[in-house]
């Protein structure tokens, strides 16, 4: 697949306590202060993240110098938001694609929490959805 | 129905600093004195009337520290100082040994009213403005973190705070041998460290008991809220200046928040920030608790060094806080050691 050749391969690195990452399955629960619209799903699987040209403030900090794509796990998605792991911290304003069966999930992030090492949580804001043929994500 | 004029025990009075009256054009309200503490202010200056250097000698020789303008004048108070402030801080005739804290009355009163009006890319583009005035002040009339603590006010107000943190990082980084050109960058960082805390409920910030969960959760944060301000303005800010606004509060050990890096992902101007904003809460009013003292203070910093702020960093602020004062007086170098309990 095209995908698989262009895309840099997974670099996060699991932590002890992601242990049964890909066992979770079914809706999250939420917590009354969290204040959310719409329920999240557990979505586990690899995918492929296209980075958009970073905003110019970034650009002479580390966000220039890492590769401009790369491949990220997915953990959640919801009608308005997504929450991917990451090797490195993405910074709150970093615009990016999450290529997602078939579909490219335009992004904004607006969290982001080490959860170890190589292992960074990125929750972000959904901007647009469109179909996305050519690079499909790699199903685990 | 007749109106009646506001009698004069009703005005309200707004203290200034009388260092602002020795700007060229003079200021454009009525300035007032008090003659005493419950006194009710008397008309000390009329408006557009210049305050000569020694008038003004005189006035701070009596222990006059503060002067008083109607509540009502406080707007035209206000845009004399905008337009007026370079030159008020450029002109180096008055009163050569209080231009320091001329210029930290500058910067409190402007960031203030820049705060005020909560647009991200105006507060940008007057603190690069300010932090040239402020680095060079500071250069040219080198003061100790004592003598700069004294002149400071210690409320729990955003510019207060800001203000102080961007001082007190001036002198850090200088004797961190940055280059005057990062000296002024990274003082822009510090005045603008705090900005997502302009999305913070006063509620939140000035509650005087402990922050519950929820509460804590939203002060928490500011770190994002400010980057994110911040990143929707063009190209205003370096990345260095970005991570202070962003990392203040990252701990070496990975405990802190945003996002919890540990030390080698911490920008280093975000580890400068990190220990002088401890430094300036501990030294400082807040709605929760009083102000320790220098030397309180500085063990707490000692303390944190060994797991959360960077310890060569403080090391360095300690050796400044207890720098002695060096007063030039007619060509003469004295030195004193500062009694640090004072604070």
């Amino acid at each position: 697949m095209k995908s698989q050749v262009d895309f840099p391969p997974l670099k996060v690195v699991l932590p002890q306590e992601l242990r049964s990452f890909y066992a979770e399955r079914g809706y999250l629960s939420s917590k009354p202060h969290e204040d959310r619209r719409y329920a999240r799903l557990n979505v586990r699987t690899h995918a492929h993240i296209r980075f958009f040209p970073p905003p110019a403030l970034l650009e002479v900090g580390p966000v220039a110098s890492d590769h401009q794509q790369g491949t990220v796990l997915v953990k959640d998605l919801s009608k308005t938001g997504i929450a991917i792991l990451y090797h490195r911290q993405i910074f709150p304003g970093e615009r990016f694609d999450v290529l997602l069966h078939g579909r490219a999930i335009d992004a904004t992030a607006v969290r982001c929490r080490r959860v170890g090492r190589l292992c960074y949580e990125t929750g972000a804001v959904v901007n647009s959805v469109t179909v996305e043929p050519e690079s499909d994500s790699l199903h685990h | 129905m007749q109106t009646l004029a506001p009698s004069r025990a009703t005005r309200q009075f707004i203290p200034i600093s009388p260092l602002l009256l020795s700007s060229k054009n003079g200021l454009s309200v009525d300035v007032f004195l008090k003659v005493d503490a419950n006194a009710t202010p008397k008309l000390y200056c009329s408006r557009r009337l210049q305050v000569g250097s020694r008038q003004l000698q005189l006035l701070l020789d009596a222990g006059i520290s503060k002067l008083y303008i109607e509540s009502e004048s406080y707007k035209s108070y206000l845009s004399d100082l905008h337009s007026n402030w370079e030159s008020i801080l450029a002109d180096d005739s008055p009163i050569q040994a209080d231009r320091t804290a001329l210029m930290y009355e500058v910067v409190r009163v402007i960031l203030g009213e820049q705060f005020k009006s909560d647009d991200a890319s105006s507060i940008v583009r007057e603190c690069q403005k300010l932090s040239g005035s402020l680095v060079n002040v500071l250069r040219t009339y080198p003061a100790t973190i004592s003598q700069l603590h004294d002149l400071m006010h210690h409320d729990y107000a955003l510019c207060t705070h800001s203000s102080n943190v961007a001082i007190y990082i001036a002198l850090l980084a200088r004797e961190l041998s940055f280059s005057d050109s990062d000296v002024e960058q990274i003082v822009v960082g510090a005045l603008v460290h705090d900005i997502g805390k302009l999305q913070t409920q006063d509620g939140i910030l000035a509650k005087p008991e402990r922050l519950d969960d929820f509460e804590y959760r939203e002060v928490k944060k500011h770190p994002s809220v400010g980057l994110r301000r911040l990143l929707s303005n063009q190209q205003l800010l370096s990345y260095g200046q970005l991570m202070m606004v962003y990392q203040h509060h990252e701990k070496l050990n990975g405990s802190g928040y945003p996002v919890g890096i540990p030390d080698a992902e911490i920008h280093p101007w975000a580890k400068m920030c990190a220990v002088i904003d401890t430094f300036e809460a501990l030294t400082s009013h807040r709605p929760q608790r009083k102000p320790v003292s220098h030397e309180t203070a500085l063990a707490v910093l000692e303390n944190l060094s060994r797991t959360e702020l960077d310890a060569e960093i403080v090391q360095c602020w300690k050796s400044l806080v207890r720098r002695p004062v060096e007063c030039r007086e007619d060509g003469e170098v004295k030195l004193h050691f500062l009694n640090h309990e004072q604070a």
